[in-house]
């Protein structure tokens, strides 16, 4: 449906001839959505207004929570919304307008800042500008046009790139041309909220089939560069990750924790009355809780590190039950362990701290666990102070949990880095140095025959993987490749060899009608890589 | 630190000299999270308030689940009475329909399972779904509580704990079973001497599911038929159950089904419950501690439309109660009326001194003369003087505010179109905003009430002269305050408060009077105009432009006021005047900041909490929290190269669709962190582990994931 109609017919429904329940039910839908994708805050806040005042009027306002949302809360369009479509270029842009708004030092030549941009260009797409240039127009038209396009408002980003690009190409390809390009961009800021407002015309509503739309596309229209284009794969973290903070950022940090340390008498006072503890925000908070833990000496106290990969529900019960408490029997039956716990606890008239760092770690995730321990922290004697990181973490309990949870929710956003929590090791690109580094650590506890043999294989994978099809060698060759080079004598010992290389899981043997194939299971580049290390060491 | 880091370990135990068989000392434990406040005197008084009114909600629980609980429990001992087990392997059972706010429907079995122990008989056993997640255990549980009867209380009841738990069971639960049960209960009630062998003797054993949807609906229908084939127990079951009876009918087939008896009862729903909570402990004058409009509304938003549950509300105003005494000793005046002397005469100076900072004071001080304003800071007697007669005008004016409020809701309530809500709750948060008096809505009111018939208004004028009577009654019983003697700072003390109160209620008696009086002789003139023009209607069937033109004559005559019209403009007009009188907004009092809470944005937060946002911000604009100079930004769009690494990544990874590249996320974090043209290597290595890390986190917190799909991308999950 177009805009215009729809603000037509809301009027029209407005009008009191009509009946006030359809009135209600129809009336800020459309509305709400062509004020959303404004992005400018001040206008959203005029929504506000607007909606305030339209309640006033109408006849059954439905009620709205009044004090639950504030102007500085984070706007769910920020948070919530559907997401955006994305094009190749526009983290290509982003990069852009950053390195473009750095302000031109006077040592510093547009003419370097430009070798950048041209540099950025080259490293990534290699379109034309006048194409570009072509397609976005194309598109933009299209939005334009048609009502009901799949792009979000919030991709609009393509018009003041559209801007920054005409006024590119309206210069020559020269040097000159690239110096007017840096002035634009050094105010593409401001240019880029000026467009924002133009945008309107660009409407969009939210359709439960823009959705499937967006994500009916099965192809990934990413670029198609691997992280073997970078040359050190296999580096090793030897720094402690807090070496890359500025200096000033970290006395900003440490202020910020110092400043938490004030909540400590409070969150006493309030972990006394019944309520219990909820830590989050980014960084780790590790640090923050275990100095909380330590104003407590004369409490026992358990800590839990909800992170760590193989914890389960019984040791932390285990631990209260059998380490704590001297019991030796930890029942099976939830609510007896939880009676016990606090029959005992109240018979020696102590309260027991449990500290979970991250309450939202993977194995802490399920229900029951959740259930278990929500059961735990309503204990009268038990006090729980715990973490979250993951941003679903909420998601974890209904409300008879919270319930007996009973949080108060702290942010201790502390910016520190997750030491413990998130090791290193985090995508493909890590596990291709560790792949690598395991088959040099296999090939240097191998024989020199093996190690030619291996070499073989490798090589010949290598020349010959960009066959369709390609199986592996096929296992003759490679015997006569192999007796060529004096590696084995017979067909016995070759395959012995190969037993070895395929316990190590390096190696499949695959057969086929025309006799047996052997095929290295690593990705092509970590073969490159490996032979280079060969190369390099000169063995 | 590193003490709870470990790669074999995920649980660590610090005992702080925790000893485990120190059963004897008792005496010198102390809570060491009490310890810090037990002496401060803020901490008192909020212990003494809190208390009051948890045992007020107590109270109140008992009287609004006594009805239904007395019901459920007359049913069970008509079950005991034989009436209904006629039918072999019958068992009767009530349906309890709860509504979805399980975790509060705790209290109302609690207290039903008191009733019924008091009333019927010992044996009563709960089970919650989470202990009986398969029929063994379901029977052991069961059987094991009914046994174990008096002395066994509910598990999981941590409130109502009582110490008489002996923790040595006589019998194993690993041998509870129907049968030790049948034979257990033929040894006590079956086989015993004659002598006692009366028929009332024969106890009837009750089992409660409170959570009746949580069940395995498998094991609930065995269980029913196993205790159907016991028929001689006489078992009485009582389903909690959430939604609507059909649950029962969709989870219990036909078979099942027939061997029930199934009664229903249905109990509040909860905003008739949480009304009553607020009407009756909170918004009352009585209650030591009010919510300002704001936090007030906040409240019961996230009751709203939230959790429904007033479980919960109630811990949200004990919170904001924690949070207004919390470190405070001024708000050691927060107390009742009768204990404001001495909690004054107990401050000291230091405190003296932040109440002449609070907001409110100002105001207070700008109309007093010099000399006046000097003795209030320079004399800390004099001061204390003041203050408590201004604490002392701080109450009258509570009083009569609340019974404003009241007023004002019993003459509004039904008025058309609802412009004050329907509740008092809602016409509170309204009043503590603003001065209600001078908005449009108010005087839209007044004159609808000046429409209003006599009958109607007689009504509502004899219901608010109860509320005032209630109230008075109440008050009466309580000696009353000595009016202040020198009285020259302000004249206006004595017109609110009780005295307030005795004034409107005079003034009410006198106007039901005359209205009631007036009563013959308007009603004579409407109704012989009404039947003139019916008659000539009736008259002149077919012309239906002159019965327009008699109706359009009929509105210009000059209407005359009859005695009853007079005496409702007069009544409506005095009504404005004491609700202008009585209803002016809180925050204009003088220190108001001691009675009222109105800190809402601090408590919204730990209410509330925000976790995503919190992120969201911390990434997109760390400047907020970090307030360092280097990171400041125009939008939140802008990145910029001194901003930490997480935040970078983060910003450029919104920038990407569904799928990620990571190499050229890495060109474009590289691009931003370093912009040189020239990279040496060493520093190009060092970049890509700042990268690895700042995606490692990103992952850690669930914004991305890694993905199969392509090599090297990884998955955008979020907004």
């Amino acid at each position: 449906m177009n805009s215009d109609d729809m603000s037509e017919s809301d009027s029209k429904l407005a009008t009191p001839d009509f009946t006030p329940r359809r009135a209600t039910r129809h009336r800020t839908k459309p509305k709400k959505y062509d004020e959303y994708f404004e992005s400018s805050p001040t206008k959203r806040r005029s929504y506000k207004n607007v909606e305030s005042s339209d309640e006033e009027i109408n006849e059954e306002p439905l009620s709205k929570p009044k004090a639950l949302f504030s102007n500085d809360d984070v706007e769910g369009q920020d948070i919530f919304r559907f997401k955006s479509r994305h094009t190749k270029h526009d983290l290509q842009n982003k990069v852009k307008a950053v390195v473009g708004n750095v302000a031109p030092s006077p040592t510093k030549t547009p003419k370097k800042n430009t070798h950048l941009l041209q540099k950025l260009n080259h490293g990534n797409a290699q379109t034309p500008k006048h194409v570009v240039d072509k397609i976005k127009k194309k598109i933009i038209a299209k939005v334009e046009n048609s009502s009901d396009s799949d792009y979000s408002g919030s991709s609009s980003d393509f018009v003041p790139d559209k801007s920054d690009e005409s006024s590119e190409s309206s210069g020559s390809d020269s040097d000159t041309g690239n110096e007017i390009e840096m002035k634009t961009s050094t105010g593409a800021q401001v240019a880029r909220n000026k467009n924002r407002m133009k945008t309107k015309e660009s409407e969009y509503f939210v359709k439960s089939d823009n959705y499937f739309m967006m994500n009916s596309t099965k192809k990934i229209t990413t670029s198609d560069h691997t992280l073997a284009r970078l040359k050190n794969m296999n580096i090793q973290e030897e720094q402690s990750p807090c070496d890359y903070v500025t200096p000033e950022h970290r006395i900003k940090i440490s202020e910020l924790i110092e400043t938490y340390g004030q909540l400590f008498d409070k969150w006493l006072f309030e972990l006394n009355e019944g309520f219990n503890i909820l830590l989050y925000g980014i960084g780790s908070k590790r640090n923050i809780v275990q100095r909380f833990q330590e104003t407590l000496k004369s409490t026992p106290c358990i800590v839990v590190n909800g992170f760590f990969p193989s914890l389960t529900m019984k040791n932390i019960l285990e631990c209260i039950v059998i380490d704590l408490l001297d019991d030796s029997h930890v029942s099976s039956n939830m609510g007896d362990v939880l009676c016990v716990i606090e029959t005992r606890l109240r018979d020696l008239d102590t309260y027991l701290l449990v500290v979970v760092h991250n309450i939202d770690g993977v194995m802490l995730r399920s229900g029951k666990c959740q259930a278990a321990l929500a059961g735990l922290a309503a204990l009268e004697h038990v006090k729980l102070v715990a973490t979250i990181d993951h941003i679903n973490a909420p998601l974890l309990w209904d409300h008879s949990k919270l319930s007996k949870y009973k949080f108060l929710y702290y942010d201790v956003t502390s910016f520190l880095p997750y030491e413990h929590e998130a090791p290193g090791v985090a995508h493909t690109h890590q596990a291709g140095g560790l792949q690598l580094a395991a088959l040099n650590s296999v090939y240097r506890s191998l024989t020199n025959n093996a190690k030619g043999i291996f070499n073989i294989i490798v090589e010949y994978q290598l020349q010959n993987h960009k066959q369709s099809h390609y199986q592996g060698v096929p296992l003759k060759e490679l015997y006569s490749l192999a007796r060529e080079r004096f590696l084995c004598s017979s067909d016995a010992v070759l395959r012995a060899h190969l037993t070895e290389f395929i316990d190590h899981r390096l190696m499949r043997i695959k057969r086929a009608d025309d006799g047996d194939y052997v095929k290295v299971l690593l990705d092509t580049e970590v073969l490159r890589g490996f032979t280079h290390t060969l190369l390099d060491t000169g063995t | 630190m590193e003490s709870t880091v470990s790669v074999s370990k995920g649980v660590f135990l610090f005992c702080n000299g925790f000893n485990k068989t120190k059963q004897t000392k008792k005496k010198t434990k102390r809570n060491p999270f009490e310890a810090l406040f037990t002496n401060e005197p803020w901490y008192t008084t909020y212990k003494c308030n809190w208390e009051r009114i948890e045992n007020q909600i107590k109270d109140l629980q008992n009287n609004t689940y006594s009805f239904l609980v007395n019901d459920i429990v007359n049913y069970v001992k008509s079950c005991e009475h034989d009436e209904y087990n006629t039918h072999e392997g019958i068992i009767p059972s009530a349906t309890l329909l709860t509504g979805v706010n399980q975790p509060d429907h705790f209290n109302q079995f609690v207290i039903l399972i008191n009733k019924i122990r008091e009333d019927v008989t010992p044996h009563v056993a709960l089970v919650n779904s989470q202990d009986a997640q398969t029929l063994k255990t379901l029977v052991e549980n069961v059987v094991w509580q009914l046994i174990r009867g008096q002395d066994v209380l509910l598990k999981k009841n941590f409130l109502y704990y009582s110490d008489e738990m002996d923790y040595k069971p006589k019998l194993k639960k690993s041998q509870c079973t129907m049968r030790s049960l049948l034979n257990w209960y033929k040894n006590k009630y079956v086989d015993v001497s004659p002598r006692k062998s009366k028929h009332s003797q024969q106890r009837t054993l009750v089992i409660i599911l409170p959570d009746f949807e949580s069940f395995n609906s498998n094991v609930l229908q065995d269980f029913v038929m196993i205790i159907s084939s016991y028929s001689s127990l006489p078992v009485v079951l009582i389903f909690g159950v959430a939604t609507s009876v059909s649950a029962l009918h969709k989870s219990f087939p036909y078979h099942v089904s027939s061997k029930l008896l199934i009664r229903v009862f249905h109990s509040h729903p909860s905003p008739v419950y949480m009304n009553q909570v607020l009407e009756n402990i909170f918004l009352t004058h009585k209650s030591p501690f009010h919510l300002s409009g704001k936090a007030f509304e906040l409240l019961t938003d996230v009751f709203l439309f939230y959790d429904f549950s007033v479980t919960g509300l109630i811990q949200s105003i004990k919170y904001c109660m924690m949070e207004h005494y919390y470190g405070d000793n001024i708000k050691t005046l927060c107390c009742s009326q009768d204990q404001i002397d001495s909690a004054i005469a107990n401050l000291s100076s230091d405190d003296l001194e932040s109440i002449r900072q609070l907001l409110s004071f100002r105001p207070f001080l700008e109309v007093q003369d010099c000399q006046t304003k000097i003795g209030l800071f320079e004399d800390d007697n004099f001061f204390r003087e003041v203050l408590s007669k201004e604490m002392h005008k701080l109450h009258d004016y509570i009083h009569s505010f609340y019974l404003c409020v009241r007023l004002l809701f019993n003459f509004v309530k039904d008025l058309p179109k609802n412009i004050f809500g329907k509740t008092i709750r809602e016409i509170y948060a309204k009043c503590s905003m603003e001065h209600i008096t001078s908005t449009q809505p108010f005087k839209d009111c007044m004159q609808l009430i000046s429409f209003q018939s006599q009958l109607k208004l007689v009504d509502n004028i004899k219901n608010a002269l109860k509320e005032i009577n209630s109230l008075i009654k109440i008050d009466s019983t309580k000696p009353l305050r000595s009016t202040p003697t020198k009285n020259n700072i302000n004249v206006a003390a004595n017109e609110l408060g009780i005295n307030f109160s005795k004034t409107i209620r005079v003034h009410m008696m006198t106007f039901l009077r005359q209205i009631e009086n007036a009563n013959s002789e308007s009603t004579v003139f409407s109704s012989e105009a009404d039947t003139e023009i019916n008659m000539e209607t009736e008259n002149v069937p077919a012309s239906r432009y002159k019965l327009k033109e008699k109706l359009l004559r009929a509105t210009r005559v000059e209407k005359i006021h009859s005695e009853f019209e007079l005496i409702r403009s007069r009544f409506v007009s005095y009504l404005e005047e004491i609700l202008s009188k009585g209803l002016q907004p809180p925050h204009k009092q003088t220190f108001n900041e001691i009675m009222f809470f109105g800190d809402v944005a601090s408590v919204r937060k730990q209410i509330v909490g925000s976790p995503r946002g919190a992120l969201h911000t911390a990434l997109s604009n760390p400047a907020h929290y970090l307030q360092c100079s280097c990171c400041n930004i125009q939008s939140t769009d802008s990145i910029m190269a001194s901003m930490p690494d997480v935040c970078i990544a983060y910003k450029l990874h919104r920038e990407c669709g569904k799928h990620i590249n990571v190499y050229d996320w890495l060109q474009a974090f590289t691009a931003v962190v370093h912009p040189e043209p020239d990279i040496p290597t060493d520093d190009d290595t060092k970049i890509q582990l700042r990268f690895q890390r700042a995606v490692a986190e990103l992952q850690f917190l669930g914004f991305i994931k890694s993905s199969k799909r392509k090599t090297d991308h990884v998955m955008r999950l979020t907004w």
